[in-house]
């Protein structure tokens, strides 16, 4: 016997029953507004624009996705609300469409970034070594990528033969960089280096600081081998705990700053890098719980480019991590003496100071944006 | 003073009145709104200000009020500092590591000009003696911290002051007793 179906009454007009219908998406929405102060930063300026063409994330997202896309929604969210800003070449694109959506003159967005001195990311070279990579990036074009392979060879050849090879101030700066070299070199088993190899001149030239051409020790480069093991393994030791895994990039990365970092500490005070002098046998991980070598690199890092930057923070961080509340149980005050001390210490000022750098940092870029804008206000006027 | 007991002063208003009370306190204390870097040394005055300002917005006398920033000391401390009160085990291990607590803590660009206000002047099992010199008279402070440590180890001991810089004596002296366990 089949149960019979119960018949609903139906409430409300039939207009309320239907599906909500989305409304349609012009691919030039007009603006609801036409006149409006333009905001410094890029975040802001990017809400006003969707603000002004009634457009959310997802919306504007959908109007300027192109077929093959990978982009979300979700990275406009945080653009828009000041978290993120685009770095890439995809993301550039993505600008670009933007701004052609609401008829802004293209490079609208691009004008208003915070951190218009870094190199884009995301071009792709095949065939050139990371550490070239990362000095060709900085005078490449963004639409290198679009362009032919001939225009792409020729453009590679020049900044070879004109910026890294010429006499450009960019390369006297390599080449006064070169003489002060100071980095610690950490070796690896499975191959992720430091440093790099001395017979390589021209390794050498990408990265004068760190082409040191000493050794770390066999007791820092064994704690070294340790803290790589334990950052990188797919599973800690029954009973430790990490905060966070680092991969082969992180990894290698994390090579190269800290054999800056014990380098700086091993430089002789007396030298053009003034370093703090440690005797290299003494150099070990159990120093960076002390805030006072922390509070020295973070002022001398200062003093040698003039200025703090994220490299900082995250070195910080990296501090912070070594004195997590989690690892409080392994202090042995038996056989470091006033290491709670220092490790206390070590947990307020790591954290203290990031905060103050990241503060810092923020504050730099909103002067830097209004500088820029104000500038640019002064040209139009005159 | 250290900036970090300014922070503590100011995060104690903050508790308790909230974001407007620290505004008034440092409208009371004329000092430009700010925050203050916990291993910096600041000078002494500014403290004094901040101190004065705190006691006008609780509306308290001074005993009242170093027995309340005590109280907030001792709350905020263990909680910052878990491996120094862990490892330290007991009051007078504690009490013996002050002099290098506050040798450790100035950063280096203060160092210079840090002194210490607090010496141990006495040790052993059954007493210990702190002298406290300093233009801030606080020695109220150090009696309630030093029974708000022996209290955080439930020891039993008394705490007395037995001299005092305000009632004419070159400098304070205050003696920590430990009962016999």
């Amino acid at each position: 016997m089949t149960k019979r179906k119960r018949s609903v009454p139906r409430i409300g007009p039939e207009s309320m029953r239907r599906a909500r219908k989305r409304p349609v998406i012009n691919d030039f929405p007009e603006p609801i507004w036409n006149e409006w102060e333009d905001p410094p930063s890029f975040g802001e300026a990017l809400d006003l624009q969707m603000r002004r063409h009634c457009d959310g994330a997802h919306r504007l997202c959908t109007a300027i996705a192109a077929a093959g896309d990978t982009f979300n929604w979700a990275t406009i969210r945080s653009w828009r609300r000041g978290q993120k800003e685009p770095q890439s070449v995809a993301s550039l694109e993505i600008l670009g469409r933007i701004e052609t959506r609401y008829r802004l003159p293209l490079g609208y967005f691009r004008s208003k970034l915070g951190h218009s001195a870094r190199a884009t990311t995301g071009l792709s070279l095949p065939g050139v070594r990371a550490s070239e990579r990362r000095r060709l990036i900085w005078h490449l074009p963004d639409d290198y990528d679009r362009r032919s392979q001939s225009e792409q060879r020729e453009i590679l050849d020049w900044v070879r033969r004109v910026i890294i090879s010429g006499s450009t101030e960019y390369r006297r700066f390599q080449a006064l960089a070169i003489r002060d070299r100071y980095a610690i070199r950490f070796k690896r088993a499975d191959s992720i280096d430091s440093s790099i190899d001395d017979e390589d001149d021209d390794l050498i030239l990408e990265e004068p600081e760190l082409a040191h051409r000493l050794d770390a020790p066999a007791s820092l480069q064994s704690e070294m081998d340790d803290l790589l093991n334990f950052k990188t393994a797919t599973l800690t030791t029954i009973g430790y705990q990490r905060s966070g895994v680092w991969g082969a990039e992180t990894a290698s990365q994390k090579l190269e700053h800290l054999g800056l970092l014990f380098g700086a500490l091993a430089a002789a005070p007396a030298g053009r890098v003034r370093g703090l002098g440690t005797s290299i046998d003494n150099l070990g991980f159990g120093l960076l719980v002390f805030p006072a070598v922390w509070d020295w690199y973070v002022q001398w890092r200062e003093r040698r480019r003039g200025f703090y930057t994220r490299w900082e923070v995250d070195m910080l961080r990296l501090g912070c991590c070594q004195v997590k509340r989690e690892y409080l149980s392994s202090i042995d005050s038996r056989t470091d003496p006033d290491a709670e001390i220092a490790w206390d210490f070590g947990r307020q000022w790591a954290a203290a100071w990031k905060k103050s750098l990241l503060t810092w940092l923020t504050r730099q870029r909103h002067s830097k944006v209004s500088n820029a804008a104000v500038a640019k206000g002064r040209r139009r006027s005159s | 003073m250290m900036g970090h007991i300014n922070n503590l002063l100011i995060q104690m208003v903050e508790k308790h009145h909230g974001s407007e009370g620290v505004s008034r306190l440092f409208i009371l204390a004329r000092i430009p709104k700010k925050h203050y870097q916990l291993e910096i040394i600041y000078p002494e005055e500014e403290f004094q200000a901040l101190y004065a300002a705190t006691k006008e917005i609780y509306g308290v006398e001074d005993e009242a009020a170093q027995k309340a920033f005590a109280d907030y000391f001792m709350e905020a401390s263990p909680v910052m500092f878990p491996a120094i009160f862990s490892v330290a085990g007991n009051a007078r291990s504690l009490f013996e590591k002050i002099p290098t607590i506050h040798k450790q803590w100035p950063a280096a660009a203060s160092a210079k000009q840090f002194q210490e206000k607090l010496l141990i002047l006495e040790s052993d099992e059954k007493r210990l003696v702190f002298k406290y010199d300093s233009p801030n008279h606080l020695c109220g402070v150090l009696r309630f911290v030093a029974k708000g440590v022996l209290d955080h180890y439930h020891e039993k001991g008394t705490v007395t002051e037995t001299q005092c810089a305000l009632k004419g004596a070159p400098w304070c002296e205050v003696e920590v007793r430990f009962a016999a366990s």
